[in-house]
């Protein structure tokens, strides 16, 4: 032969019946030629034959019986029960909501109130003066040691 | 399956899937056999394939709310044996195993005692070989050859592809006839 042999796969698939048609018919007049294939597709089929004259084995006794009386009760969701879960589910939902909305409201109402903070932000000047050059040592910035220019 | 009888089977799963467990209990008469075949080839164990199978067919009444009918029930019954056949064989940490013990009355395939002898002889033989190959490709081959699954079905079983399942397919023919040959090499019709 001097055409390619088809690999196993393609004659695995023949034998099966499965091969595509455009290369079904290819493989097959390569097969009809070819004894080699001709002999590796017979071999395929012989091996399906054997195995599906295999005996089908049987349990032996009625399983259906025996095994009915051992089943567990099974619970069963119902849609009217998913209704009630789901409304009831609401109820957090809702105090969730009203809890942000009021949250919201306060942040806001503290945020609009301009004059507080410009009240508050000489005290803090003062504050950093302690916090960040302890007593004796150098001024880091010489506008942070000048308690009279934020006191006026 | 005709039908009339697959009408009747998907009314036995509505009810079986409802809690009747006397549905349910029909649904196994019917698909025992093909399960126990399945684990028993599988396994090699009888005693255990009878064990295995009666945990299947739990397993299923457990997960049955969950099955769709885009997928047979012989088919997802099959995936839930496998995967429980699966699990014995690694808890076993077994690859292999003997199927002799596992050979069953055998139909007479010939009228002649030595014929019979033969036939007898080459379908142990095989059910050696089958015993001797990875379960991977033991699998796919009862799949396909035994239970007569489409490349489509062994694939929703095994979780593959249908090109993976083509390549295996041939792969496990091969492997199962490397082993074979040299068996059935000395046995006459």
């Amino acid at each position: 032969m001097t055409e390619a042999c088809p690999d196993h796969e393609a004659l695995s698939a023949l034998a099966d019946g499965v091969l595509l048609a455009s290369a079904e018919e290819g493989v097959r007049t390569h097969v009809a030629r070819c004894p080699a294939c001709a002999a590796r597709l017979v071999e395929l089929q012989a091996l399906s034959e054997a195995l599906r004259g295999l005996p089908r084995e049987s349990l032996g006794f009625d399983l259906g019986a025996r095994i009915e009386s051992r089943l567990p009760a099974r619970a069963q969701p119902t849609p009217q029960r998913r209704w009630r879960l789901g409304w009831r589910s609401l109820v957090p939902l809702a105090g969730a909501a009203a809890a942000l909305v009021l949250g919201l409201r306060l942040g806001v109402s503290l945020v609009s109130a301009g004059p507080v903070q410009t009240a508050v932000l000489p005290a803090v000047q003062a504050m950093s003066v302690f916090d960040a050059v302890p007593p004796g040592n150098l001024c880091p910035r010489p506008h942070a040691c000048l308690l009279v220019s934020v006191s006026r | 399956m005709h039908d009339e009888d697959a009408s009747q089977e998907a009314a036995e799963i509505a009810r079986a899937r409802a809690g009747d467990t006397g549905a349910f209990a029909t649904l196994v008469r019917r698909y025992q056999d093909r399960v126990f075949g399945f684990v028993l080839r599988m396994t090699g164990a009888r005693e255990e394939a009878m064990e295995l199978t009666q945990d299947i067919f739990l397993k299923a009444w457990t997960a049955l709310p969950d099955w769709r009918p885009d997928a047979r029930l012989s088919t997802w019954l099959l995936q839930i044996a496998r995967n429980a056949t699966l699990d014995v064989l690694r808890r076993r940490e077994r690859v292999g195993f003997s199927a002799l013990d596992a050979l069953p009355d055998v139909a007479d395939p010939a009228p002649g005692p030595d014929a019979h002898y033969a036939g007898r002889q080459r379908q142990a033989l095989l059910l050696e070989a089958l015993g001797q190959i990875a379960p991977a490709h033991r699998e796919i081959l009862l799949l396909r050859e035994i239970e007569d699954l489409s490349y489509a079905d062994i694939g929703t079983a095994l979780g593959l592809t249908e090109g993976t399942v083509k390549s295996r397919l041939a792969r496990a023919r091969l492997a199962l006839l490397a082993r074979y040959r040299p068996l059935a090499g000395g046995v006459d019709d």
